[in-house]
Parts: C-alpha cells; structure tokens; sequence
C-alpha cells in the first residue's frame, strides 16, 4: 500500500523505525529483528529507459540507480522535490527511501523518461 | 529511395544532381570520415543550441538546449576515446563540409529571431535535423562502417539521437 506519512516521521529509515516503535505499534518484540532490515533494489538506466519501470519499496530501504547510457540522466519526482542530481555514464546514484520520493518520477534531462516507485510507510 | 529523402532533408540537393552513387556518396565514406561527418553533426546541434541558450527565455527549449549541449558532448567524448584507442585521427570530407556550409545559414537565420518566433523555428529545426542525421546514420552510415566498436558507439549515438528526435517532436508541439 503507498501511504503519505508525516515528514518528521520519516526523516530517515531509523527514525520512522523508532517513531512507529514508540508509538507501540510493533508486535510484541522490541525494535530490532531480522524482518526489519531495510532491502536493496537496484534501477537500472538503459537505452533511455528505468528498469524496473515500477519500483516496490519500503521507506529505509536503499535503491540504486545506475545508468548504462552514454548519456548522462537523473530521476528526479515529478513534482521536483527529490532530485538524484546528474548520474554519468556507468555512475551510480545511491539512496535510502524517504516519502517524499512516492510516486512518478522522471528523467530532468529527456522528460520521456518515466518510471513510479510505490513507497510503503510501514516498514520491514 | 530513403537516401535521396535523407539528402533532401539535410539540404544536400547538389549530391543527388551529381548521382549520389558516385565516391561523393554518403554510404562510401570509410569508417574515419564518417567519425568526422558525425563529430561535425555533434557540434552543429552543440552550436545550435548555445544559441537556443543566448536567446531563448522559455524554460523548456532553455533545458532541452542544455540536454543537447550534454549528450552531444557526451557522445562526442565516447567518439575521441575511441579514436585514441584505436590510434586514428578523424577525416574532413565533402558532407562534412555540406552540413557545416548549412549551419552557419540556419545559425545566420535563427540569429535574427527572437522571442516565440524563435523558440519555434529552433524546435523545428532541431526535429528536423535529428531525423535528417538520424535517418543518415542509420541507413548510410552504420550499416558501413567496418570497426566493430565504432558501429556499436554509433549503434549507442543513434538511441540517444533517436530520444532527442523524440524530445523534439515534444517541443515542436508546445512551441506551435
Ligand atoms: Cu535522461
């Protein structure tokens, strides 16, 4: 499910972690546990495309953009308010999910360029 | 036939009255003047956009003239790269010198406008030529070209220019 959260509550992996903690909201035991890491996923950028085109994640979990083009792209959420800055040929643009970067995101530089990452509050 | 379209396109009329068959054929060049024919191609769209950036004040031509400006120099540094490696330098030849001669009379004409006029003729211009060299690159140029690495960067330009073509017909649709 994608959920808008509050944004103080997601100020990092780590701290929606310990806000839904302290807000008692785990089951029986304390914070920590295996099922809580965050994950990896990795887009690529190929031939002007984001593969996967559509990404489900979970907020604390790291993606990692990498593109294979000769030219350089961003992803960037539609609304502009999350940007992985300019990512060169064979370069990587590394992050841990907030969620602010819910929803459609594009490339700044060749605007065709769409993809969506489905961003879930509750974390693993 | 799709070459004489091409030339038309690219304002090359001089090559189809002297028989595009003959050695002036786009489809003769060796691999070495058809690296030249495309670095020339970059800079003309590099030019062409340096001058959408003097100009124009519309965010979006301003930003695709930037993403031309970008990629154009990203291929054109991939191109020097491999030039080095394989230890070769580039050959000026005839279409080289037609697309540059066109240039500077499409730069001289652009130079003269201003505001939405042009923002137009440039997003025009710039879907036109796109398909122009695309259209060149890959019906004369990659299915010639000998070096494997230098067909497959051509392969990897030809993707690139194929989005900008598509990234044009876009703004030629906003700017009408
Ligand atoms: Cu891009």
């Amino acid at each position: 499910m994608t959920v808008r959260i509050e944004r103080r509550a997601v100020l990092s992996g780590a701290a929606a972690v310990i806000t839904v903690a302290a807000l008692g909201l785990q089951t029986g035991k304390p914070t920590k546990g295996a099922d809580r890491s965050p994950r990896k996923h990795v887009v690529e950028i190929k031939n002007f495309a984001f593969v996967p085109s559509n990404l489900n994640v979970k907020i604390g979990d790291v993606i990692t953009w990498i593109n294979r083009d000769i030219a350089p792209h961003t992803a960037t959420t539609t609304d502009r308010s999350w940007d992985s800055g300019t990512i060169k040929k064979d370069k990587s643009h590394r992050v841990a999910v907030t969620a602010e970067m819910a929803g459609s995101y594009f490339c700044r530089f060749h605007p065709h360029m769409r993809a969506t990452l489905e961003v879930s509050a509750i974390p693993h | 036939m799709r070459l004489k379209a091409i030339l038309l396109t690219l304002g090359l009329t001089a090559l189809i009255g002297h028989g595009i068959a003959h050695a002036q054929s786009p489809a003769e060049l060796n691999d070495l003047e058809i690296a030249h024919v495309a670095y020339t191609a970059d800079n003309i769209d590099i030019r062409y956009a340096h001058l959408a950036m003097a100009i124009s004040g519309n965010t979006e031509i301003r930003e695709f003239a930037a993403t031309m400006i970008r990629d154009h120099t990203a291929v054109n540094e991939q191109a020097l790269a491999l030039l080095k490696k394989l230890g070769a330098q580039p050959q000026d030849n005839f279409l080289s010198q037609t697309l540059q001669k066109n240039a500077e009379k499409l730069v001289d004409e652009m130079s003269g406008l201003r505001g939405a006029a042009f923002d137009k003729r440039y997003a025009e211009n710039e879907l036109a030529y796109h398909k122009a060299v695309n259209n060149l690159v890959e019906n004369a140029f990659i299915p010639n070209i000998e070096n494997a690495e230098v067909k497959a960067l051509f392969e990897a330009g030809l993707k690139i220019f194929k989005a900008h073509e598509g990234h044009a017909a876009m703004m030629v649709a906003k700017t009408k």
